[in-house]
């Protein structure tokens, strides 16, 4: 048993030692990513400048305030900005017969994409989280009910929904080994997160839309995370965390299986 | 010598116009037949785009069901400027696919090959590459439009004549901010961004914006001249209008155009062997 759990460790070091080194890479290249954060900014401001004209008289509409919606698209907004681009990764790996290269390297190539991935999307995540603390502290002010000692909880949450982003990406860029153009299903993908919580709540969807949506892995990548900020209460956080996590173990177990089924698919000629 | 002084290119830069457009056909034919070549790939892309683009319908349908209008706008004014925007996208990129490619292409010096050919420089390098992906844009503009306002012929024909005013417009404010790489060095992000503010603009109703935003709709990201205007005439013709918006377009054209040939004086060769088959 002390051997399987060295063991572990050793290759939860080896992954760390990827992530800390992908980490550093962002950290040198980050004007690239406060340029993507300036985009973030001018994104929040079309549609503070959209919330203002429809809130000019106050009130709420399907239980968000003005407030409310706007920190709301704030922490949305800021999720998708700060994801990863792992299904081009696998994409361009897969088409160019780079992968190869990477299959007899001391580690399995889907966790070393895992760990790769994390050094970007933490240097976007705070760069743009400060960036949308800033811009709600400023244009919209206090989020009326926030507490911060949720925060952990609600990084969490956030966390997942990025993980759970990344997942779904990775098993469409997967499907590179059968289809030499597969950028369709990401459209589709991106807008399917786009429609379900990206722009708008679910309450403003038909209600029988909000019933199949909440059974959708999209729902939990912006939707789950964004209300929690904005409306936290213990039983959802319970039931969106859930959730999160099954479809999180779903997808990593899907990634799996399709990639050992690409991967005898492969036909490397030359070096 | 500089490039732009070059006796050779100055007798072609004066090259009928008639023979520029052929030269322009030509190259919409081939490139429309390499994409063909491709038929399933072309087709999945033409497909995914469309949805792509459809899905934004949800989010507008979704929101004027909790908001019957906004300012001056309800849903069909919403949806003209995603038509418009769509297929002036579309064919801008279609007809002029290397307008993105530009700050690139001066940067790496693949330049060369097109300075060396018996045709307008700037025609010849922007037109010699076409977008695959924006034939689904331009169907998806033609497609909405037509399921929202019909198939009036006065009214499609103005759509079709705004969709080439304002894919000119769109094209020439893209490929400025792509020329500016011959001044400022590489201006890929700055071209990026300037993309990013016209399609964003261009999306929203024109009431959300106010005060000094509002000017920057008319002047450096003309969305106004883009959307806004051609839905004013679409609502309530006027000739004076019509020719306002005419004499805007050919203006940035001709100073996107003015642009580059100022911008190749300062072009150096970066002595890159290339060939174009």
């Amino acid at each position: 048993m002390p051997e399987v759990i060295a063991l572990t460790l050793r290759k939860a070091r080896k992954y760390g030692l990827v992530a800390r080194t992908s980490l550093q890479n962002s950290l040198a290249y980050r004007a690239n990513f406060i340029f993507d954060s300036f985009f973030y900014a001018f994104i929040v401001f079309i549609f503070m400048q959209l919330w203002r004209s429809i809130f000019h008289r106050g009130g709420s509409i399907a239980g968000y305030s003005y407030s409310q919606i706007l920190w709301y698209l704030i922490i949305t907004e800021m999720l998708t900005f700060s994801q990863s681009n792992v299904f081009e990764d696998l994409n361009q790996d897969i088409k160019s017969g780079n992968i190869a290269y990477l299959l007899n390297k001391p580690f399995h190539y889907l966790l070393y994409q895992c760990a790769n991935g994390t050094g970007p999307i933490l240097v976007k995540w705070l760069i743009n989280g400060l960036t949308g603390l800033a811009l709600g502290s400023l244009w919209i002010g206090p989020l009326a009910g926030f507490s911060p000692i949720r925060l952990p909880l609600l990084l969490l949450a956030m966390a997942n929904g990025l993980l759970l982003n990344f997942l779904a990406m990775a098993c469409l860029g997967l499907s590179a080994f059968w289809l030499e153009e597969n950028t369709a299903f990401y459209w589709i993908y991106q807008k399917l997160t786009f429609i379900v919580g990206l722009f708008l709540p679910l309450e403003f969807l038909p209600a029988w839309a909000q019933r199949i949506a909440l059974w959708l892995p999209f729902s939990y990548v912006n939707y789950g995370p964004a209300k929690l900020v904005v409306a936290f209460s213990g039983p959802a956080f319970i039931r969106i965390v859930t959730v999160q996590f099954l479809y999180i173990l779903g997808l990593a177990a899907l990634a799996g299986w399709i990639f050992r089924r690409g991967v005898k698919r492969i036909n490397v000629n030359g070096g | 010598m500089s490039t732009a002084d070059n006796p050779k290119e100055k007798e072609h830069g004066s090259a009928s116009l008639g023979k520029h457009l052929q030269l322009f056909g030509a190259y919409l034919r081939f490139n429309l037949a390499a994409a063909m070549e491709y038929r399933g790939s072309f087709l999945l892309q033409v497909f995914g785009m469309i949805v792509n683009n459809a899905a934004f319908i949800i989010f507008w349908a979704a929101l004027f069901s909790k908001v019957p209008r906004i300012g001056n706008y309800g849903f069909r004014e919403v949806m003209f400027l995603w038509a418009l925007v769509s297929a002036s996208f579309g064919l801008a990129h279609i007809c002029f696919g290397n307008i993105g490619q530009v700050s690139r292409m001066i940067l790496q010096g693949e330049l060369d090959t097109y300075l060396l050919q018996p045709k307008d420089v700037c025609l010849n390098l922007i037109a010699s590459r076409s977008i695959v992906s924006a034939w689904g844009d331009l169907a998806y503009g033609i497609l909405l439009f037509v399921t929202v306002f019909g198939f009036e012929p006065l009214r499609l024909g103005l759509f079709f004549a705004f969709t080439v005013g304002s894919g000119l417009l769109m094209g020439s404010v893209i490929f400025s901010a792509q020329v500016l790489t011959f001044f400022v060095g590489n201006s890929s992000a700055i071209s990026r961004l300037v993309t990013e503010f016209v399609i964003s603009f261009t999306l929203y109703p024109e009431c959300i914006y106010r005060g000094p935003v509002r000017w920057v709709l008319y002047s450096l990201i003309p969305a106004g001249f883009i959307v806004f205007v051609p839905l004013r005439i679409m609502q309530a013709f006027s000739w004076p209008a019509l020719g306002l918006l005419v004499g805007v377009d050919l203006a940035y054209v001709c100073l996107s155009y003015w642009l580059f040939r100022i911008g190749l004086r300062r072009y150096e060769s970066g002595n890159l062997i290339g060939t174009r088959m």
